[in-house]
């Protein structure tokens, strides 16, 4: 019977094209899983190979050594070492404050990191963006505060927050009111993440919190406008 | 007479030539959507954002919920897990559920419990509490023992002396990933919708090696039951999940873990415990509410979301037994049944959007009635072939689009598996993984099939319970359960 309905309209002729196309596609699979599994496995064995030679440097940092005696140890010595050396400066830039951070700052600066990045911000690949707008959040850079205010207004959603992200890292008041503005354009849901991001920036975000809270009250959870105001009244304080 | 019975056998055979074909379609579809989110995810995290999460003081707490009954080989080392999350502020409120082991005093002994007072009213009705206690060493430990009631009871009992405005419901044999609740708080923090649940990926801990409350070593170990749990998990998670997420029609998050708006539950009524499908049904109950309430705020149903995030954020156990395997799939399956059945009113209901006119058909057709059709055709085939109904080649041929077809959805499961964060290390494991892609066709799909038949028999005929599972602990570190 199964011959009348599969043999008469799905012919032995369909099932064995579907078996072969359903074959080729695990063929494929199977092909890429392998090479995504090299590809990994090869560039994280590198990347880890290079950090070792970089890694060093950080313990200059540490331990007051000369810039000059970083900067050297912080010289690409083959090409493509540089994004090596950005992760190795960025992750310890992360947890370094005082002079330590500011000698990596430096050195960004001097290796041409920052100048790189701030290129990078008008790239328009968003994953290269994105990345840029992280590293120069986490440089604190200074000069690159207003680039990034002006490409927020063309970011998507999701980038603005990367972009707030890296403005509130960088903590400099001037970026403030950019805040309030993009919060007339995120949805309610968002605005206790602004906030958070806001209070980054210590007392003087203290009044746009104010105004904050004060226009758009229905998008802050009770407990999140108790710590919002407890927050802001330890700044007035100050 | 034959005439009749004839057309009849010729329809059941279109029927279910189209099941097959539009199962795998579906499948094929969600892996594709499942695949592509995940991709975006990947991108998404390498700007971090997870840092400021745990800095900041406006990140929501979270009261963890553990329910626990006879777990007194895994609960101390569970507990000392949840003890060292990377989270800024969370309480841990286990529920001994009138355990007859030791679950109770081992619990005590670890953790320096005391007796403390009651003062919380309970807006959830649950069995009776025998007491509560406090630790002495973690302020953020609570312990709530209480007479048998099940899982959602324990659930419930523990959403009435949860303080903070999210919770995370924990099995007590699951081991957290350190910055699970941050991956999980992320989508409500930064989403355009109100997100009012979070799901997570749930991997197999078999064979994988642990120390100090951790997975330290990701690994498939020997059994082979095990590896096709595995990559059951991987499909179910990464493939099926991801992509009814995407398309906002998520109707599942596991109940081994799961973030959730806890005013929202309690309105609702929390936990029902007249089901064994208690995850699934609370998510549905929730979809429910969130579309046919009339709040001002949630006129509109994209006003809100139930997120999974593809990250790993949990290791559980699986059955590492036929028996307890056979146990845990029949229930699944009722629970399942009991939940749709619950329902109906979702069924092609406009109302509902996608959820309405694909997840809950598509679930009920084919992954709660299907069984029958899915068990049947196997039958149907064998012996339609035997009587020389079917030619050998043909019968082959078909044999092989469904082998392909199985081997597809499975191995997309394993590559998306691969991409997110924790995959298997070694090339040993992933040639593994993927044998056993092709492995499971031939009697585990068969078998898992059967038992999902006979859970369907158990709803119809109102068998089952809260099932026990036996535990084998992970290997290297069983005796830190007994810290």
């Amino acid at each position: 019977m199964l011959s009348l309905a599969l043999q008469g309209h799905f012919s032995l002729d369909m099932i064995v094209f579907t078996t072969i196309v359903l074959f080729w596609i695990v063929a494929i699979l199977i092909t890429y899983m392998l090479l995504l599994r090299s590809y990994y496995y090869l560039r994280a064995r590198y990347m880890a190979s290079r950090r070792k030679l970089y890694e060093p440097a950080i313990e200059l940092v540490l331990l007051d050594e000369p810039q000059e005696k970083v900067l050297d140890a912080l010289a690409p010595k083959r090409w493509g070492d540089r994004e090596v050396i950005l992760r190795v400066i960025l992750d310890s830039m992360r947890h370094l404050e005082g002079p330590p951070f500011d000698s990596l700052q430096a050195a960004c600066f001097k290796l041409g990191f920052m100048d790189r990045a701030l290129k990078q911000l008008s790239s328009r690949n968003k994953l290269r963006r994105g990345r840029a707008m992280e590293a120069l959040g986490i440089m604190r850079a200074h000069p690159a505060m207003l680039a990034i205010i002006m490409l927020l207004p063309k970011q998507p959603r999701d980038m603005k927050l990367v972009a707030l992200r890296s403005l509130s890292l960088i903590r400099d008041p001037f970026a403030l009111p950019y805040y309030e503005r993009e919060a007339e354009t995120l949805p309610p849901t968002m605005l206790p993440r602004l906030a958070s991001l806001m209070l980054e920036f210590g007392p003087p975000a203290q009044p746009f919190i104010r105004t904050l809270i004060n226009d758009r009250p229905e998008a802050f959870p009770p407990r999140v406008m108790k710590l919002l105001l407890q927050e802001t009244a330890h700044y007035a304080a100050l | 007479m034959i005439g009749i019975i004839a057309r009849a056998q010729i329809v059941f055979e279109w029927v279910l030539v189209y099941y097959f074909f539009i199962l795998n379609t579906v499948y094929i579809g969600l892996s594709l959507i499942a695949y592509r989110e995940v991709y975006r995810h990947l991108r998404r995290t390498t700007y971090g954002g997870y840092e400021h999460v745990s800095r900041s003081p406006l990140t929501p707490p979270i009261s963890v919920i553990v329910p626990a009954f006879n777990e007194e080989v895994s609960i101390a080392l569970t507990v000392l897990n949840l003890l060292h999350l990377d989270y800024m502020r969370y309480e841990i409120i286990v529920v001994n559920d009138g355990s007859t082991d030791e679950t109770m005093a081992r619990l005590i002994k670890a953790f320096e419990l005391e007796p403390t007072k009651d003062d919380v009213d309970d807006q959830l009705k649950t069995k009776p509490l025998r007491a509560l206690y406090k630790s002495r060493r973690h302020h953020n430990l609570l312990v709530i023992d209480k007479e048998n009631g099940g899982k959602s009871d324990s659930l419930n009992a523990g959403l009435n002396k949860a303080t903070h405005p999210y919770f995370c419901s924990v099995d007590a044999d699951v081991i957290m990933e350190a910055d699970a609740l941050q991956r999980v708080i992320l989508p409500v923090l930064e989403s355009e919708e109100r997100v009012i649940a979070v799901g997570g990926i749930v991997r197999v801990s078999n064979g994988c090696h642990q120390a100090k409350g951790r997975i330290t070593d990701v690994s498939l170990g020997s059994n082979p039951l095990a590896i096709f749990q595995i990559i059951e998990y991987f499909r179910a998670f990464l493939c099926g999940r991801t992509g009814y997420s995407r398309l906002n029609a998520l109707l599942i998050i596991s109940g081994a873990f799961g973030l959730f708006e806890r005013e929202l539950v309690m309105t609702i009524g929390g936990y029902k415990t007249d089901t064994v499908g208690e995850d699934m049904d609370l998510v549905t109950r929730l979809h429910v509410y969130m579309r046919e309430s009339d709040q001002e705020d949630h006129t509109d149903h994209r006003d809100y979301a139930i997120s999974f995030v593809p990250d790993p954020v949990c290791w559980t156990e699986a059955p590492a037994s036929f028996k307890v395997l056979s146990r845990q799939r029949r229930r699944w399956q009722k629970g399942l049944m009991e939940v749709l059945w619950q329902h109906t009113g979702m069924f092609f209901n406009p109302k509902y959007g996608f959820i309405g006119f694909f997840t809950y058909p598509f679930l009920l057709l084919f992954e709660g009635w299907g069984v029958i059709l899915e068990f049947l055709g196997y039958v149907f085939f064998a012996m339609a072939w035997w009587r020389g109904a079917i030619e050998t080649d043909f019968a082959i041929a078909f044999m092989f689009v469904a082998f392909f077809a199985g081997a597809v959805l499975s191995l997309i499961g394993v590559l998306l598996g691969e991409m997110t964060p924790r995959p298997y290390p070694k090339a040993s494991q992933w040639i593994g993984l993927t044998l056993f892609a092709f492995l499971e066709n031939f009697g585990y799909r068969q078998y898992t099939s059967v038992l999902r038949l006979l859970g369907l028999f158990d709803w119809i005929f109102n068998a089952g319970s809260w099932g026990r599972m036996e535990r084998e602990g992970i290997e290297a570190d069983k005796h830190m359960a007994e810290v």
